[in-house]
């Protein structure tokens, strides 16, 4: 990198390496110091020393160079390790943290440029090992490697350094330029000038005494602060002289004679502390505080410098750390989430998160009480609400304040007064209440029966206005047609219709016959049906008219023909209402409450003029409603006697013989008629060829009986067992008959049953078991008990009968030869004549040699490896079934290591109909939804 | 604390108490497993499995009917003395309105059968009488009469569908008694059974040929000879979809379609087989015999369990879902209970029957129970009768499998569900769990099995090597191959080669001329 910095020195300007040249020159004529440095340098002659301890700097860069790039990947903790195998070169040198101008030096700061500041980043490696003698950065470093216990080993180093690094090669009158520079500078900062070169050493050991020495002081006693005192002074004596031949070597200029002089005549940069002034004060108590003021200061160096900042490189490399650190920190907080969603087997985006609160009472019970508020959105309303006057602070409402109030005023009222006052209340809340019930049955007379009586002027109104409508020739009768083919279509789209579903469930269930609902519907629907009909029929009838039909069923029972009792009734009810509303109003005295009374007037006036409207309508209906009357219902159809009564029973007797089932008398007859219908179209067509179906169902035959077990027939009947020698017989037989009875049974458990069957038969316990204990009886004996002689008859006919064939013997042969079949096989594959001869006239020794020579085992399975080997008449297939392994698997999957697990892994059944969790994919995404990154660890 | 504990207690009791219900095998061992990912999961399948025994236990209480029995009240009463007419005396009207008679005199013996709901009857008269009901309602489905004779019938998946073995082949009719199939390959079938699961018709017929006919492809599935002449008995078992044959010589053979030879075969009788019958588990079968006797087999380690005798053959055994067993023999039928046991080890010999009925002179031709239902459907010379058998049937239906109150929609479904889970011929086998299990065969036997399966060399590829000119192989294979129109890969290959090789033979006899030169040219020669 080709990077110059405003050197001043004349001495250094030689070590430029060559290469730099360009931007040297770029730089020299922007820079009048340097240039002047350069013609400088023309003159001054090098020491050889020194180049050659450049040219060696320079042959040891490359590694130095590798070392460091090392360093910065490498970390933290080897670091010290590191830096003492490598002598740690290059740290000593960039030990500030400084900030560097790199690259470039423009034009205007040019001057003002600190050497310093002009050293970038990049010229620290390069010139890790140079020392700027005179620069103020070389000249703090020994107190911050002081400071700098990790960077102690530096020293060496430097001691190196400083030990070629003097002056004695500067001429007499040389300025060292970054002297010049620094003093010119450094004139107003009064800090740090302590001198570097070749003293370096002497006075950084003291000043490492020093410090440490301070460090302990401030506890200890005055004698040591005499002795530090002691030491200041041979600080000081140090220094003189080396100041003295330092001026004396350069141009005799005292560096320190631009800083203000102390009172103790230390030109140094040291600054007086507390601690120097400690001892000089007599006064214990003045000491106290000081001390104390000492104490309470960071532990500063002996000169009350600050710590250098670590260079940038490194600075930045332990904010990587310790960022790395934090975010590591951070990401750790996920991992439980991280790892919780990845083993999950089902994820729903969004995700829930768990430790959201559930609805209150989804788990818990919530108290009974309503007032407190259970959570912070409650509460706010709660807060809200009394804020606003809504709700008293201790959340009773006003009213309860109210009568709190009033019984507190009661207390100061006499008895009496108080009654009257209660009573009074009373009676006007009474008359409020009966306003109230007139009211509503006002209200109800004119939804019911009100519109009754009223519907007839309406539809005769429409009548008339159709009337003069058709007169005009302007009757719509196409639209009136669409209309009543629509509502008859919505008709049918009702349940209760002759074909719906419901109506053919009813047909065949019956349950219209016990069910109080179902023969209502029933009903319900053939009025439904005879209403259809009518509207399929005749377009005369109109909407009016169905709506008396729907009306019907509601209130039929009280008049549903006739008006006149209709409006008698609601005259009848009005004067009633009115004469307790006269009852009332005599009798109320309204007392002091004024709003009652204005209340109670409303409402009556209210009543009042609803009654006089409803006569009123009534009145001047009753003219032409009698007309009506007269002329009858000439829609719907006609009606005698008391129809409202008995129609629906009518109906439901003419519907019973569809719907329902006769009654238990005669149901069979009854379904004997149903079957009749159902086959008789076929019988007549087969003639005489059969009777299917029809006498399937014929009369019960109560006559006849089921069970006909004769005791004697009866094989399981308790009978009286049969002499001895004829059991004996009997089981000898059974035995030479089915030997598998023996020879099948494993299992000898014949006991169990024999108690019971001993139990059941108590008279032939003793010799049954006696039989058993002597003659080991089999299985087979407890059911030969039981049978007669005529069983025992049939069993030996049956012995007979299959005595030619022994089927035993032949499957037990068969089993042999598939043994036999499916064994290991030896197989010959001698060729004849192969290694011998073969044809005619060869010898049969020679035939029987040549056999037996190429002999090939085929693996079969052996007669023990068969399953059925311990079975008795069981022959198990042992071939091997080719359709059934495409099912198998050929290879165990990979996770498992055993076949078991992956047997066991698939044996879950997936289906639906199998497990409660609905099997589900397993990431599922709400769909529209926006799936934000989790904002927090869930976990 | 000590609250807690016993709730413990109590917990593990009711996990032990599933398991042994509804559990599914012994747990593996997760201990030693290293991969953790593994173990993990193996874990947590344990988990599930126990949870969801657990979860089965708990909903037993959704089973909320229960059944019951007939129970003698002191020691000398006995079940099986109890009438029909007694029990229709006592139960409720809707019950005892279940127990009927049909009485079909003419053209008997009937044999009938219930759909696999229960809800509709099927029956089949030898002289060719069909009808189809549904019995609770006595509504007359369809009716036919064939002319000829009938041997068996048959429902199909639902109550759709049913196969008839008349007199030579075996007709399928739909609900409305339409001839829908005649299976030619299905010849003088005289027993049929219908595999729900698998849509299979497995027939055997006098020839003794056991055939598997699929009734949703419409394939014959397999056809195997069973060499022992004309079967006596003929049964599937409900769990694996095995098929059991009972031959003359008094053995059982269990059939798969997947092999020609038997999987098993056992000898259970002296005489000819006369019927058997396999629970609903698939544990046990109950055959009877022209021995007279009915044997009990646990047909999962081949044993026999016990063996009864009957006072005449029995000719049709039927065991319900809760294991009734009923036996029809002679004129009449007897039902046991308890002939197995599948909690004990050890079966206890029962000494009497539970119920009994019949002697009323009506040859019992097939007894069969009615799914869901107290009801024993009995099948005799003069019709059909059925009877009531309190406890008998399974008292909680699961609707998804088999619902005796489906409407048209549910069974349109589950027809449509039933054949989209469809389980293949294949996946037939005694252990129906085996599907997915690790191939135990060793390495050589796979080998022979995979060079069985493999093909042979390319036939166009043979063809074109063998022979040139006038009769060359391609020459004669597209002269050969007939129909003209059909133009497969194969075809388009051989021409292809054939054009090919015409070409080359053409570029020969050209360069040949040349070089004969024009004298001789006549002489260069097609064929070489």
């Amino acid at each position: 990198m080709a990077r110059r910095i405003s050197r001043p020195s004349g001495t250094t300007q030689p070590k430029a390496p060559k290469q730099k040249r360009t931007s040297a020159a770029q730089k020299r004529s922007l820079n009048a110091f340097s240039l002047a440095g350069a013609e400088e340098a023309e003159d001054v002659r090098i020491p050889a020393h020194r180049l050659g301890q450049l040219e060696d700097d320079e042959a040891r860069h490359p590694k130095r160079r590798r070392i460091e790039d090392e360093e910065e990947d490498d970390e933290s903790e080897k670091e010290q390790a590191r830096r003492e195998r490598y002598g740690s070169i290059s740290e000593g040198e960039d030990s500030e943290g400084n900030t560097w101008k790199m690259g470039y030096v423009s034009a205007d700061d040019d001057s003002e440029i600190d050497s310093d500041e002009a050293f970038g980043e990049s010229d620290e490696e390069r010139f890790a090992d140079f020392t700027f003698r005179a620069s103020s950065k070389n000249r703090k470093r020994p107190q911050k490697k002081a400071r700098d216990e990790k960077d102690i080993n530096l020293d060496e180093d430097d001691e190196q350094m400083g030990s070629d690094s003097d002056d004695s090669s500067l001429g007499e009158d040389a300025v060292d330029l970054a002297t010049m520079l620094d003093n010119y500078k450094e004139g107003s900062d009064s800090e740090d000038d302590e001198s570097a070169g070749s003293g370096d050493e002497e006075s950084e050991g003291s000043d490492d005494a020093s410090s440490e020495d301070e460090d302990s002081d401030a506890e200890e006693d005055e004698d040591q602060d005499k002795e530090k005192i002691t030491q200041l002074h041979d600080l000081i004596s140090s220094m003189q002289p080396q100041e003295m031949s330092k001026s004396k070597q350069s141009r005799g200029v005292d560096r320190y004679e631009h800083q203000p002089m102390s009172a103790f005549g230390i030109t140094a940069n040291k600054k007086l502390t507390i601690d120097d002034l400690l001892p000089t004060i007599a006064d214990p108590a003045m000491r106290k505080s000081l001390k104390s003021m000492a104490k309470d200061k960071p532990a500063k160096g002996a000169l009350g410098k600050l710590e250098a900042p670590l260079p940038k490189r490194k600075q930045d490399h332990m904010d990587r750390v310790a960022a790395n650190e934090k975010a590591k920190e951070t990401l750790d907080r996920w991992v439980e989430t991280v790892k919780q969603n990845r083993r999950a087997e089902h994820l729903q985006f969004p995700l829930r998160d768990p430790n959201a609160s559930e609805p209150f009472g989804k788990t818990k019970l919530l108290p009974a009480d309503a007032t407190t508020p259970l959570n912070d959105l409650e509460s706010t309303v709660q807060n809200i609400l009394r804020e606003s006057g809504l709700v008293s602070a201790d959340g009773k409402a006003d009213e309860e304040a109210i009568k709190h109030f009033e019984e507190l005023q009661e207390k100061k009222m006499s008895v009496d007064e108080v009654l009257a006052a209660r009573a009074d209340l009373r009676r006007q809340r009474d008359l409020l209440f009966r306003e109230e019930i007139k009211a509503k049955r006002l209200k109800k007379i004119k939804s019911k029966s009100f519109r009754r009586v009223h519907r007839k002027d309406r539809e005769r109104a429409a009548q008339q206005e159709k009337d003069a409508l058709a007169a005009a020739g302007l009757y719509d009768s196409d639209e009136d047609r669409d209309k009543n083919d629509r509502r008859r279509a919505e008709e049918r789209m009702g349940a209760k219709h002759r074909e719906s579903k419901w109506a053919k469930a009813m047909k065949e269930s019956g349950r219209s016959v016990w069910d109080e609902d179902a023969r209502g519907g029933i009903v319900e629907m053939a009025r439904r049906n005879e209403e259809l009909r009518r509207r399929i029929e005749g377009k005369t009838i109109h909407d009016e008219a169905s709506d008396i039909g729907s009306e019907f069923d509601d209130d039929e029972d009280d008049d549903s023909d006739d008006d006149e009792t209709a409006r008698k009734k609601i005259n009848s009810t009005l004067s009633r209402l009115q004469d307790a509303d006269r009852d009332a109003g005599s009798g109320s005295t309204l007392g002091s409450l004024k709003f009652m009374q204005r209340a109670e007037a409303a409402k009556k006036a209210e009543n009042d003029a609803a009654i006089a409207e409803l006569r009123k309508e009534l009145d001047g209906d009753s003219g032409s409603s009698d007309s009506d009357a007269e002329a009858g219902p000439s829609a719907g159809r006609m009606k005698f006697g008391p129809a409202s009564e008995i129609a629906p029973g009518v109906i439901l007797k003419s519907q019973r013989n569809e719907f329902e089932e006769p009654d238990a008398s005669d149901q069979e007859k009854e379904q004997g008629q149903t079957d009749d219908v159902v086959v008789t179209e076929k019988r007549q067509k087969k003639g005489s060829r059969a009777q299917p179906l029809r006498n399937a169902a014929k009369e019960k035959p109560e006559k006849h009986d089921y069970v006909e077990l004769v005791v004697e027939d009866n094989p399981w009947a308790p009978t009286v067992a049969p002499g001895k020698g004829k059991k004996s017989k009997s089981t000898s037989s059974a035995e030479k008959m089915g030997p598998s009875t023996d020879v099948l049974l494993p299992t000898p458990n014949g006991s169990k049953p024999k108690a019971t069957a001993n139990g059941a038969r108590p008279t032939r316990t003793k010799e049954a078991v006696d039989i058993r204990l002597t003659e080991d009886a089999n299985e087979s004996d407890s059911s030969d008990d039981g049978l007669t002689d005529a069983m025992k008859r049939n069993h030996a006919l049956v012995q007979q009968a299959f005595a030619g064939t022994d089927l035993a013997e032949d499957f037990s042969k068969e089993k042999q030869t598939t043994i036999a079949d499916e064994d290991d096989k030896v197989v010959d594959n001698t060729l004849p004549g192969w290694g011998n001869w073969a044809g005619e006239g060869v010898s049969k020794r020679e035939k029987a040699k040549g056999k037996g020579r190429f002999l090939t085992k085929v693996e079969g399975i052996r007669p023990e490896a068969r399953k059925d080997a311990r079975l008795k008449n069981v022959i198990v297939n042992e071939k091997r079934v080719k359709k059934n392994a495409a099912y198998l698997a050929s290879t165990l999957p990979f996770p498992f290591t055993d076949r078991d697990e992956y047997e066991r892994s698939i044996r879950m059944p997936m289906g639906r109909e199998w497990s409660m969790d609905k099997p589900k994919p397993r990431v599922m995404v709400k769909p529209g939804k926006v799936i934000a990154p989790l904002e927090k660890p869930l976990l | 604390m000590t609250g807690r504990y016993t709730e413990e207690i109590a917990r593990k009791k009711q996990v032990a108490e599933a398991q042994l219900k509804y559990g599914r095998g012994k747990a593996v061992q997760t201990r030693n497993i290293r991969d953790k990912k593994l173990r993990s999961n193996l874990r947590a399948l344990e988990k599930k499995y126990r949870d969801a025994a657990v979860r089965a236990k708990d909903a037993e209480i959704l089973l909320e009917n229960n059944s019951g029995v007939l129970e003698p009240e002191t020691e000398l009463e006995r079940t099986y003395k109890v009438r029909q007419d007694d029990i229709r005396e006592s139960v409720a009207e809707e019950t005892a309105r279940k127990g009927f008679e049909l009485r079909l005199e003419e053209l008997g013996p009937y044999k009938a059968e219930y759909t696999r709901n229960g809800r509709h009857l099927l029956l089949a008269g030898r002289k060719g009488h069909i009808a189809t009901m549904d019995w609770r309602d006595g509504k007359l489905g369809c009716e036919l009469h064939l002319n000829e004779t009938v041997r068996d019938a048959k429902w199909l998946h639902n109550n759709q569908f049913f196969a008839v073995a008349q007199k030579k082949y075996v007709h399928i009719y739909d609900s409305a008694g339409v001839e829908l199939h005649k299976l030619q390959k299905h010849i003088e079938v005289t027993n049929m059974e219908f595999l729900p699961y698998h849509f299979l018709l497995a027939t055997i017929g006098n020839a003794g040929y056991l055939k598997y006919q699929d009734t949703s492809t419409g394939q014959l599935v397999a056809e195997h000879a069973t060499k022992q002449g004309s079967p006596t008995a003929f049964a599937q078992n409900p769990h694996n979809a095995v098929i059991h044959v009972g031959h003359q010589n008094g053995q059982v053979s269990l059939w798969s379609p997947n092999s020609s030879t038997p999987l098993v075969k056992l000898l259970a009788h002296r005489g000819p087989v006369r019927d058997m019958a396999i629970d609903r588990e698939g544990r046990y079968m109950v055959s009877t015999g022209q021995d007279m006797r009915m044997a009990v087999w646990d047909i999962r380690t081949m044993k026999e369990v016990n063996n009864y005798f009957l006072r005449q053959p029995g000719s049709s055994v039927a065991i319900s879902d809760r294991g009734s067993t009923a036996v029809g023999w002679g004129t009449q039928t007897t039902v046991w209970n308890g002939l197995f046991n599948k909690h004990v080890k050890d079966q206890v010999k029962v000494q009497s029957p539970y119920m009994h009925w019949g002697g009323d002179g009506y040859h019992i031709e097939r007894v069969q129970w009615c799914p869901f239902e107290d009801i024993l459907g009995v099948s005799h010379n003069k019709g059909f009768a059925s009877i009531l058998v309190p406890g008998a049937g399974e008292p909680n239906f699961d609707a998804l499998e088999a619902n005796p109150y489906e409407t048209t929609k549910q069974r349109q479904e589950g027809e449509v569900k039933s054949l989209l889970n469809k389980l293949q011929p294949g996946m037939i086998s005694l252990d129906p769990n085996f599907i997915g299990n690790l191939d135990l065969a060793s390495h050589e036997t796979r080998k022979q099995e995979a060079d069985l399966d493999r093909r042979e060399g390319d036939a166009v590829e043979k063809m074109k090597n063998r022979g040139r000119g006038r009769n060359s192989a391609l020459r004669k294979f597209l002269r050969k191959s007939g129909n003209k129109n059909v133009i497969d890969e194969k075809r388009v290959r051989v021409e292809a080669a054939f054009k090919a090789q015409s070409k080359k033979e053409m570029e020969r006899v050209k360069r040949q001329q040349e070089e004969y030169g024009p004298a001789l040219a006549r002489f260069a020669r097609k064929e070489g």
